[in-house]
């Protein structure tokens, strides 16, 4: 036998997941997250789902947050910034723009690294590419003192790098050897080798930032493995939806910050649909990620908490709206969200002193979670604090509580399916034509009414829904991206020039490849490029052909973006000159996908665990519970029910029924 | 039920109104040619009732904020209420009635659900080029007719059919005919968007329900506004400040003056007394200075929230007739905003002693924009021209200090040209672009810093035009807090040749000139002797002041 495993680490949960390499059949838990020493964690989920078994253990795949954490709570290294002189506030003016309209007090994300931890050298390159003044040492000796023993990383960061690395290159050189391994020094050129010195130094920074706590976490974890006897790889989930192996991700950290909500993406690609809208809730949170076509959408930048991060990203959006919501008034006025009740206090619920009414409470009032059956009866909901919490509110329009608690559903469901509405236009897509595919712990909750909203035909609960992210992590491919910027217009330049940037890249790639132990034969190479009508500032990105020895073919190219453009702007210019801007190489070496998990098929119906009076389209109707372990490839469930399981809550309303497929999915379809 | 809408139902349908508001702005954005739009959000859309009172708005710069309603009343009273087909779309610019700069363009569309008109839709948009005397902005104008086309409400769609000629004569006047084309066929699609989503939402709910909902979402915006006005207390309350001059007659400053007046839960404001309207082009129209006295307001009130046809009820604004706030023909108004920044912080400077905790320090005021143009050598003597707005300092404030190098009020989420970028596209290199030590206004809680950002010409063929304002009325600080330092441009400094000025057309370079721009700081906040003494270390740690200033300013004595 072998086995894989992985653990998806949460603000407030760790779900851990085991999966069968032969059977596809799998083991999963959620423990509590240890902030302090995150591997504590990580290993008691571990251990309760493999016991003792690490030897046959293949492959681990970690997604974590902790290096996110660290820039929320500004827990991470004592890091300098170096950059050329007459540019020191590059990070801090960042790109002057103010995000809050009407708010005459903003104060903007506080920097990672403060003013006085920024030095300024003698150096210059121009915009030509060429050396206008080389590195002055003398400048570096000046500043050598302040650096010693100060720092625990050092991000260098010199205007115009992205054209001529060579003087970051030789700063970095003379620092490492005056400050030995102990300091991490890293430059912007290596780090993402891109235009535009806010963004090339915000992420630069942002890698200096989290490298060294990752790394000792890294370690840490290395090390328990190590002492159970695990022989395997151990893996590391990417911001851009791939792996990659540990040692590599020590020192690439911001490669991995926005990993989190990623593996439910990537599990949306092999969840049997084309086109998946895919939606996790959770306690504060509704991230939205878009699967049109098999593949999920890559942004080239990401924002880390107000920091923009020049790094591959899975495009998620984030909506403030989450089963701690909070119901409110306002003006005589019904409200819900943005605001949160958190993990702490959480929903009135929890029994954690929590007297605001939230989406958890008012599901709960409404008979849509069993309180005896959440977390598969690990936590026990206190009926009565949702009633009272509901019941004050509802006191405020003089409604009764299950009135008002089915207003506040339909005012969330409702804003949820707005906002996709919203992503959906903005691409020109049709929700209609997808399959909503629901996880996270309060997502199957509340699928089947925003898939209704949406006019969207089809809602899919995957197999382990509360830890799908965790899930999807093993189902992604090792990959490694590189990138120029190499600013011309289309006409002037020679496909050959374009030829060589990218055997460049390849070289480079190759390189990182050789530290995950894949040859480039095993692996498949994906090139892109950036690309616009002269004198806009926006980007497209736009892949080229695929096979490596084919001769760059200009024409093809064009003709290809004049028709993104169509379909992305809903208009083009094929006469008009086209730029590049950048020239992206990503490659990808597939992982072994996991069987599906075998649904059990008896003819046996199952029989609910229980029946209680809920509420739905503001009448009493007896809801049906199952277990969803009873259920099979044969049963039909005719909604109101609800099926519960350790890590998620699924709600079938009236008029709407479920299956099960031969993937282990629940599918729900209006009769 | 009664027939009382369930407040349930209200607030979905709140949402969902102002969700087809985004959706309006996203097709926009996602149609548009010109970057103006789509990157820098120059834009506004808006869904609105039969009384033309707003359902939803969009707004992408702050300023745009609920100024289409008056654009739907000079429609219905030019055109006639009753002569709206199914299917129309009208497009208008004139500064006198849209209130900005010729340069933006509106249209309305009314919109139909079984033959009865319901309501209308808005959007407004900033052209690359509307046909000025020079390309982009006039620094200079000193009429209407210099700053390119201008048009009353006239009939673009007639009842689903695009009148070719009528797109064809406004496109004509732009030095980029299709790309005009485009932003307006991007505005039509918008436009579009909004009718299908409002039908969609009466399909829905009724169109009784959506109109009872419609009033009582009226009713909430209203009461919230009352009830925070109601909060203040009554009286009079005054504010005046100046522009250097309106770059005609640089004389004589431009004077603002703004008395607010709380009566209950009613708010006026006042602006008589302002300056008579100018040569120069800092007038206004009334939509726009009305819309400027809303922003003013919502800076206080639930700044978060939407807005509607219930906000703002309460709020009368008086503008004197013939002031720079009521342009009327042949006043120019490319630069109308400059008057605007400064009225909406006279506004908070006049409340700043009854809304401590929401008034901040003045900011530096103005979008401080350079033009570079000329004939770029790297690019084979193309033409080239680069237009900037340069970030400043903001206000400090109860608890908090201002924040340094962000941009204006009036600008929003607007984003500056990086370093990288500005260098590659333009015979330029860019010196220099640091925070500017000791320019903010001292207080217990400091103003921000302004910049310096420093520019060396690489090319013999080139001129620079600069509009930076506010040195005469810098960011006034509150409480006891101290003014911030004024903005300046200098040409060649430390030479012979060394030229300081803030507003400046034409001014040709040589190869080797070089430019720096200072941008103001921001008002401190309450009496800088009071400033902890950390806040002081670290600030003279960090740089932002020096020593001298700490010891001379905020009593600095370790």
């Amino acid at each position: 036998m072998s086995y894989r495993l992985s653990a998806d680490i949460g603000g407030t949960f760790t779900d851990v997941v085991c999966i069968n390499d032969e059977t596809g059949e799998y083991t999963t838990t959620k423990v509590l997250t240890t902030p302090e020493k995150l591997t504590n964690g990580i290993m008691q989920g571990f251990d309760e789902v493999i016991g003792e078994k690490y030897q046959q253990v293949k492959n681990i795949v970690h997604g974590t947050t902790s290096g996110l954490n660290a820039v929320i709570e500004r827990k991470g290294a004592k890091c300098a910034i170096i950059t050329t002189r007459g540019f020191g506030d590059v990070l801090e003016i960042g790109r002057g723009n103010r995000p809050d309209m009407y708010n005459n007090r903003y104060q903007r994300p506080k920097p990672l690294v403060s003013r006085g931890d920024i030095y300024e050298v003698d150096e210059r390159v121009s915009a030509d590419g060429s050396v206008k003044l080389p590195l002055q040492t003398d400048s570096l000796k000046e500043i050598f003192d302040q650096l010693q023993g100060n720092y625990e990383s050092i991000a260098i960061c010199f205007i115009n790098s992205y054209l001529n690395p060579e003087n970051e290159e030789k700063a970095a050189e003379w620092l490492k050897e005056r400050l030995g391994n102990e300091v991490m020094v890293i430059t912007s050129s290596e780090t993402a080798r891109e235009w535009r010195e806010y963004e090339r130094t915000s992420t630069t920074v942002l890698n200096a930032y989290v490298s060294p706590i990752t790394k000792s976490h890294l370690v840490a974890l290395n090390e328990e493995l190590r002492k159970r006897n695990f022989q395997g790889n151990l893996y590391i989930m990417q911001s851009n939806g791939g792996v990659m192996k540990d040692e590599i991700a020590a020192d690439k950290a911001v490669q991995i910050l926005m990993s989190g909500p990623v593996g439910g993406a990537i599990g949306g690609t092999v969840c049997g649909r084309k086109n998946v809208i895919g939606v996790d809730m959770g306690g504060t949170s509704f991230d939205v990620s878009l699967i049109v076509d098999g593949q999920t959408e890559i942004t080239v930048e990401s924002n880390v908490e107000g920091f923009p991060a020049l790094v591959p990203t899975v495009n998620i959006f984030s909506i403030g709206a989450g089963g701690g919501s909070i119901a409110w008034e306002e003006g005589g006025g019904m409200r819900v969200g943005p605001q949160s009740a958190g993990a702490k206090p959480g929903p009135a619920c929890y029994g954690q002193g929590g007297t605001q009414p939230t989406i958890t409470d008012a599901n709960l009032v409404l008979g849509r979670i069993d309180p005896d059956h959440f977390l598969d009866g690990r936590m026990k909901l206190d009926v009565e604090a949702a009633r009272k919490a509901v019941g004050n509110f509802a006191a405020k329009f003089g409604m009764d509580i299950p009135t008002a608690a089915e207003g506040i559903l339909a005012i969330a469901n409702h804003k949820m399916a707005d906002a996709i509405r919203e992503i959906t236009v903005r691409r020109g897509i049709d929700p209609r034509e997808f399959t909503l595919l629901a996880f996270g712990g309060a997502g199957p909750m509340h699928a089947a009414h925003i898939a209704e909203e949406l006019g969207i035909e089809e809602v899919m609960v995957p197999a382990v829904p509360g830890g799908f992210s965790a899930w999807g992590m093993l189902q992604a491919d090792i990959r490694h991206d590189a990138v120029r910027t190499q600013m011309a217009p289309m006409d002037e330049v020679e496909s050959e020039t374009i030829d060589q940037i990218f055997d460049v890249l390849y070289e480079e790639l190759c390189g990182v490849l050789k530290k995950e132990g894949i040859s480039p034969e095993n692996a498949t190479f994906h090139k892109a490029m950036d690309l616009r009508y002269v004198g806009q500032e926006f980007t497209i990105n736009l892949p080229v052909d695929d096979a490596s020895e084919q001769v760059f073919n200009k024409e093809i190219t064009k003709r290809n973006f004049h028709s993104l453009h169509e379909r992305l702007y809903g208009h083009s210019a094929p006469g008009d000159p086209v730029e590049m801007v950048n020239l992206r190489l990503s490659v990808m070496a597939a992982s072994n996908k996991v069987p599906a998990s075998p649904a059990g098929n008896e003819k046996v119906a199952p029989s609910p665990i229980r029946e209680f009076p809920g509420v739905f389209d503001f009448r009493e109707q007896t809801v049906k519970v199952y277990n969803r372990s009873d259920l099979n490839t044969q049963c039909c469930i005719y909604g109101p029910a609800v099926i519960v399981e350790l890590t998620a809550t699924t709600v079938v309303p009236p008029k709407w029924k479920l299956t099960v497929n031969e993937m282990g999915s629940m599918v729900m379809t209006k009769e | 039920m009664s027939n009382k809408v369930s407040p349930i139902v209200v607030e979905i349908v709140r949402n969902a109104l102002n969700s087809a508001a985004h959706e309006m702005n996203n097709s926009l954005a996602r149609s548009a040619f010109s970057p103006l739009i789509y990157e820098m959000k120059d834009c506004s859309v808006g869904i609105f009732d039969v009384d033309g009172q707003m359902l939803g708005q969009s707004a992408g710069l702050p300023i745009f904020l609920g100024n289409l309603d008056i654009c739907i009343k000079i429609l219905n009273d030019t055109v006639g209420i009753e002569s709206h087909r199914e299917g129309d779309l009208y497009i208008m610019n004139d500064s006198y009635m849209q209130g900005t700069h010729v340069g933006d363009f509106t249209t309305v569309s009314p919109i139909f659900y079984q033959g009865e008109l319901v309501g209308f839709t808005a959007t407004r948009a900033a052209m690359l080029d509307v046909g000025a005397k020079v390309p982009g902005a006039c620094i200079d104008s000193t009429d209407i007719y210099q700053e390119g086309i201008r048009m009353p409400p006239v009939k673009l769609i007639d009842q689903g059919v695009l009148r070719e000629d009528v797109l064809n004569l406004i496109a004509l006047n732009s030095r980029f005919h299709a790309a005009m084309k485009g932003d307006i066929g991007a505005q039509i699609a918008a436009s579009r968007t909004g009718e299908k989503r409002f039908v969609e939402i009466i399909e829905r709910f009724g169109l009784d329900v959506v109109r009872e909902a419609t009033r009582e979402i009226f009713r909430q915006a209203e009461q919230l506004d009352r009830e925070f006005v109601k909060t203040l207390p009554d009286g009079t309350y005054y504010a005046e400040g100046c522009l250097d001059n309106d770059n005609y007659d640089l004389e004589h400053h431009v004077k603002v003056c703004c008395k607010v007046i709380v009566d209950g839960d009613n708010m006026t404001i006042d602006l008589t007394g302002s300056n008579k309207a100018t040569k120069g082009a800092v007038n206004c129209g009334f939509a726009q200075t009305i819309a400027a006295a809303r922003v003013a307001f919502k800076e206080l009130v639930n700044p978060d929230a939407p807005i509607c046809g219930g906000n703002f009820r309460n709020l009368d604004v008086i503008v004197p007739p013939g002031s720079i706030f009521a342009a009327e023909e042949p006043a120019p108004c490319q630069w109308y905003f400059s008057s605007l920044g400064l009225l909406i912080d006279l506004v908070i400077k006049a409340l700043a002693e009854v809304v401590p905790d929401k008034a901040a320090g003045a900011h530096y005021g103005d979008s401080m924009v350079i033009f570079f143009y000329g004939t770029n050598p790297r690019r084979d003597g193309q033409f080239f021209t680069s237009c900037e707005a340069t970030v400043g300092g903001w206000g400090g404030f109860q608890g908090g200090d201002g924040e340094s190098a962000l941009i204006n009020m009036v600008n929003g989420d607007f984003k500056n040209l990086p370093v990288e970028f500005v260098e590659h596209t333009y015979p330029l290199e860019v010196q220099c672009y640091k925070i500017r030590q000791d320019s903010e206004g001292a207080g217990k809680y400091r103003g921000g810093c302004g910049v310096i950002r420093q520019y060396q010409v690489e090319t013999d063929d080139c001129a620079i035009g600069t509009w930076f304002e506010r040195s005469v009325t810098p960011a006034w600080g509150l409480l006891g807090g101290g003014d911030a330092a004024p903005p300046i441009v200098v040409v060649n400094p430390d030479t012979p040749e060394e030229k300081r000025f803030l507003k400046g057309a034409d001014m040709r370079l040589k190869k080797g000139s070089i430019v720096r721009l200072y941008t103001g700081g921001g008002g401190g906040y309450g009496d800088p002797k009071e400033r902890s003494h950390e806040a002081v270390k670290r600030d003279i740690e960090n740089g932002y002041i020096s020593l001298e200033r700490a010891r001379t300013v905020y009593g600095w004595n370790p």
